[in-house]
């Protein structure tokens, strides 16, 4: 289907974009709404219009599922899961496990409205558990945002280059709103090229052997551990920071947002420029590492009025705040339990910022 | 080009349907398209409400908040009035919906969708068909016609639209949705050259 416009769900558009990519294995528990992902999934699965996708899987419970996530990507296999806030909270404990030792897994998180059951509407409300490390220990996930159904494909080829390249947990941050909507789209071209898993335990006799593992029970060991992960960190923030701009050359205000905001955002710039109201987006398209190199350009061109829009009560914009560092006026505008704000709410905010 | 669509019904009306093969009849034409269905439960009797955007350009957002075009197929959508552009149109099916002159700024087309689709009884798959349930194909050719996005093969162009999302068992209702479409735009045509006249 490479090459011909298609016409799908975010949902259904990232499971074909994890299989265009080789995806081998998937093991998840449905919750919506991201049920589309295994459940189309399930479809192709030994259809033989995919053949490296060799195993699928819903497990007993999210648990089950990240283990055997792990299990497969020690074997050096192309692994995905996907879920929903409660889903991710759950499989926490493994994506410590994978960043421990050093596992390359894509998590899919198509975030809803929370804390707790919360409801099926979208928010962005898991960005610190997603981009802190959400589960123990002092690790970071490379984490990614999509903001429309072209990017939910194309986001799980290069979330597989990510974690292979720096051996580490990958996660697609994309929310409701993202994985129902339906859009045209075309299968990017994915290159073929296998990764590195010189490492991998593949079990075959005669092998070198491979130890697998996040034990370090020697404190200098664990130190030692430590110091490598975050030297691996700091080389993934130096190499891997991702955003888009618009309009932004010559703004006065800067909104700050992704995913579903983003596309809010854009229509607000839009709306804003045709009366010659100097106001531009920036776009994180990695969470984590987050962009601090865009925010230090826009700083240097002396941009002093940053909105940051999120479907929470004010997370991303700690990351901007951190970026900024004082240097100018940061304000948040948040909708949370579903809602999305409306333009005209942008609109004002940022016009009430231009001054 | 660019336009904003709701289209709101009830479940079992098809709605869903509709804004899906109104928007994939314009991916066809080239356009850039996004559809968003309504949350909450989408079974028969619930509330459902789409947004259709379709554009020549790459659509900035897909939230539809003030619509060029209203398709209503029951008496509580037309709470959406309000949203629609002055200018716009609003597509109303009469069967259900009788006092939709509520706004003199936009262009009301009333299509008893209904009793033109059981009219169709012949192009049921099987005889006895109740063709009521091809309404939303019916508002399907008024909204293409009212937005003079009805072209010379229009049976051509709907076919293929239909044959994308009615596969399998489902086949064997292209016939009857493919006159209701021809029926829903031949209607809104009448309509117009009354309206001339």
């Amino acid at each position: 289907m490479s090459g011909d416009r298609e016409f799908l769900k975010g949902n259904e558009a990232l499971a074909y974009g994890a299989l265009h990519a080789g995806l081998n294995a998937f093991y998840g528990y449905p919750i919506t709404p991201s049920s589309e992902i295994p459940e189309t999934l399930a479809t192709e699965f030994g259809q033989g219009n995919f053949p490296e996708f060799r195993s699928f899987l819903q497990a007993a419970s999210e648990l089950e599922a990240i283990n055997m996530v792990n299990g497969s990507a020690a074997t050096g296999a192309k692994t995905m899961t996907a879920t929903s806030g409660p889903g991710f909270s759950l499989k926490q404990e493994g994506i410590s496990y994978a960043a421990g030792i050093g596992l390359p897994i894509l998590v899919v998180n198509v975030n809803r409205a929370g804390p707790g059951l919360g409801n099926l509407g979208p928010e962005q409300s898991d960005y610190f558990q997603a981009t802190r490390g959400g589960g123990h220990g002092g690790y970071r996930a490379i984490v990614l945002a999509p903001d429309s159904v072209q990017e939910m494909a194309a986001f799980p080829s290069l979330g597989f280059s990510l974690a292979f390249r720096y051996r580490t947990p990958v996660v697609i941050l994309a929310d409701a709103f993202l994985g129902q909507l339906k859009e045209d789209l075309v299968f990017p071209e994915v290159s073929t090229s296998s990764f590195d898993t010189s490492w991998a335990a593949t079990g075959a006799r005669g092998n070198q052997r491979h130890v697998l593992a996040s034990l370090h029970l020697e404190l200098d060991d664990q130190s030692l551990a430590t110091h490598k992960l975050h030297a691996k960190y700091a080389e993934i923030a130096r190499q891997e920071q991702r955003y888009e701009e618009l309009e932004s050359d010559d703004a006065r205000v800067v909104i700050v947002a992704y995913g579903i905001c983003a596309r809010l955002a854009r229509r607000a710039v839009r709306s804003l420029r045709a009366r010659s109201v100097p106001v531009g987006l920036f776009r994180p398209i990695t969470l984590s590492p987050f962009p601090n190199q865009g925010i230090e350009k826009l700083i240097g061109q002396g941009v002093r009025n940053f909105l940051v829009v999120e479907l929470n009560m004010g997370q991303m914009v700690q990351d901007v705040r951190l970026a900024v560092n004082g240097r100018a006026q940061v304000s948040s505008l948040g909708q949370v339990g579903g809602l999305i704000p409306g333009t005209e709410e942008l609109v004002r905010a940022a016009e009430a910022m231009v001054g | 080009m660019k336009a904003e669509v709701i289209v709101a019904g009830h479940g079992g009306q098809g709605v869903l349907e509709l804004a899906n093969w109104l928007a994939y009849f314009h991916l066809r034409r080239g356009r850039h398209v996004a559809y968003t269905p309504s949350y909450g439960p989408e079974t028969r009797g619930g509330k459902v409400k789409c947004y259709v955007v379709v554009s020549d350009e790459t659509i900035d957002s897909p939230i539809v908040e003030a619509p060029d075009l209203l398709i209503v197929m029951n008496i509580p959508s037309m709470d959406y009035l309000p949203l629609l552009k002055p200018g716009g149109n609003l597509l109303v099916n009469s069967s259900l919906v009788k006092d939709a002159r509520r706004r003199t700024d936009v262009t009301v087309t009333e299509i008893p969708a209904v009793e033109i689709a059981a009219g169709l009884g012949e192009f049921g798959p099987t005889k006895g068909t109740d063709t009521s349930i091809a309404a939303n194909s019916v508002m399907l050719g008024a909204a293409l016609a009212t937005t003079h996005e009805a072209p010379e093969h229009l049976a051509e162009e709907v076919e293929e639209v239909f044959r994308h999302f009615l596969t399998g068992r489902k086949s064997a209702f292209i016939p009857l949705n493919l006159h209701a479409v021809e029926a829903g735009a031949a209607f809104v045509a009448r309509a117009g050259v009354l309206a001339a006249a």
